[in-house]
């Protein structure tokens, strides 16, 4: 081959989008240096092409400067790959290094987005408390204390051991509320809501199950203990003093007891079960408040 | 049998700032070079290759068991793994960890070794070198997973490539 043959062909295999690889086969023999130094180039034009195209996984077998540089571009982009992926899945420790200004953006974006999830699990975790609290009493509202009932007679539930429900009602609440009107009312449930707080364990679960009705699940806790956690809740109600209430005024309550020894773990039947034993402890209470109220039912045998 | 004299323990890594108060615990990496490859000169002509590739992946597995513990320490997860690994090898200036593929579930992954220790600026040979770094990386997943791997260097500096390109597989009970 002629010096301006070489330097044409080597111009297209650089610049011609259109050259085509099979116009090497017309090289002859002799040749062979200037056919090894084109078969290099077409290498390099075809994994640069790869890349180009976002194929990451061209596979080289070159050696040499330049290839090695593509190949080095080309790890990097692997990595970053997992790592993108990573991030995807919450990884925020992920850092990019070595890759210039890309580095920085990469790594300002991370911190970024780190700072936005963080915010975003903040106020989620604010909205999702305030989602299962009472406000006017601070206790768990019906719906998370039904969720974390399930949690808890699932748990209860392998070991074989009891579960109480315990359903307090203040008694006369409506007269409370005609006579000295609804914000002493409320401060009254507020006042109650936190003497019975006082009085919970570490794996009991209290509720402001609606009105001026509060839920309690006593875990491990057979009918007898109940009975007599159940009795002190109201001797406790009932010996507080109220600030916004004339001295000498006191309040009770009265508190129906249901117990059972849960069987289910699936919720569905959890479900079931939690309505059918509440069922009996508001029966329970109604006999209390039959009874006369500022009392338990079934009530402490002598 | 024969006592061993140099069963390996940390204390072979010696009080440094005892040892060395002028001159620190900082060596150049042709130093480390000089001393691996003249030792695998001399070695060479009294063991076959595959006897020495098989001692220097050995060494590289104890060397990550015995790294694992002193700088890498309990991981919870395959990232923190990945992080710490990275940490540990970037500030003792080993090289620069990278993954490129995890397969958690298969334990597979694909991970390369950029700037390394052993090998980055070596001529080009033709063949893969890293055994040491073979064993290390075993030594490292062993330490993270408790199962042995086969890791198997797939390209080399010493091939060509621009990093160390290493696959790491769950050996098959």
């Amino acid at each position: 081959m002629t010096k301006d043959q070489i330097v044409t062909l080597i111009s297209e295999i650089i610049n011609d989008p259109l050259w085509n690889e099979k116009s090497l086969n017309d090289i002859s023999e002799q040749d062979e240096q200037v056919l090894t130094l084109c078969r290099q180039l077409v290498h390099l034009r075809n994994f640069s092409q790869a890349l180009a195209q976002g194929d990451l996984f061209y596979k080289s077998d070159e050696k040499g400067v330049a290839v090695g540089m593509l190949k080095q571009f080309q790890a990097n982009l692997r990595h970053l790959v997992w790592q993108m992926n990573e991030l995807a899945q919450g990884d925020f420790s992920q850092n990019v290094q070595y890759m210039g200004d890309f580095s920085t953006a990469f790594n300002s974006l991370r911190e970024a987005l780190a700072a936005k999830v963080d915010s975003m699990n903040e106020l989620f975790n604010r909205y999702k408390k305030s989602s299962e609290t009472d406000l006017l009493t601070g206790l768990p509202n019906r719906r998370a204390f039904i969720q974390r009932s399930h949690q808890l007679i699932k748990h209860v539930a392998s070991f074989g051991n009891p579960i109480s429900l315990i359903i307090a009602d203040i008694d006369h609440f409506k007269s409370i509320n005609d006579t000295f009107g609804h914000n002493i009312g409320d401060s009254i449930l507020k006042q109650i809501a936190q003497c019975l707080r006082k009085q919970l364990r570490s794996n009991d679960l209290c509720c402001r199950w609606g009105g001026e009705e509060f839920l309690f699940l006593l875990c491990g806790a057979p009918l007898n203990v109940a009975q007599l956690r159940a009795e002190n809740l109201r001797t406790q109600c009932a010996n507080s003093v109220f600030d916004d209430l004339p001295p000498k005024t006191s309040i009770t309550i009265s508190l129906g007891i249901a117990s059972f020894f849960p069987k289910a773990i699936e919720d569905s039947a959890i479900t079931k079960t939690l309505e059918k034993v509440i069922s009996q402890a508001d029966q329970n209470l109604y006999h209390a408040k039959n009874n006369g109220r500022n009392q338990i039912f079934p009530p402490l045998t002598k | 049998m024969k006592q061993r004299q140099y069963a390996f323990s940390t204390d072979l890594l010696g009080n440094i700032a005892l040892g060395r108060p002028n001159l620190g615990n900082l060596t150049r990496v042709e130093i480390y070079r000089l001393f691996q490859f003249t030792l695998r000169d001399v070695l060479e002509q009294k063991m076959s290759d595959s006897e020495i590739d098989q001692c220097f992946y050995d060494a590289g597995f104890l060397s990550g068991k015995e790294f694992s513990k002193l700088y890498i320490g309990q991981c919870d997860t395959f990232a923190q793994f990945i992080a710490n690994t990275q940490a540990a090898m970037q500030s003792m200036k080993m090289g620069i960890l990278r993954v490129e593929k995890a397969d958690l579930d298969k334990l597979s992954f694909e991970l390369t070794i950029g700037e390394d220790l052993d090998c980055s600026g070596l001529p080009v040979s033709g063949y893969e070198i890293c055994h040491y770094d073979e064993g290390l990386i075993e030594g490292l997943f062993f330490s993270f997973t408790g199962q042995h791997f086969i890791v198997k260097e797939t390209e080399c500096w010493c091939t060509g490539g621009r990093t160390c390109r290493f696959s790491v597989e769950v050996l098959e009970q």
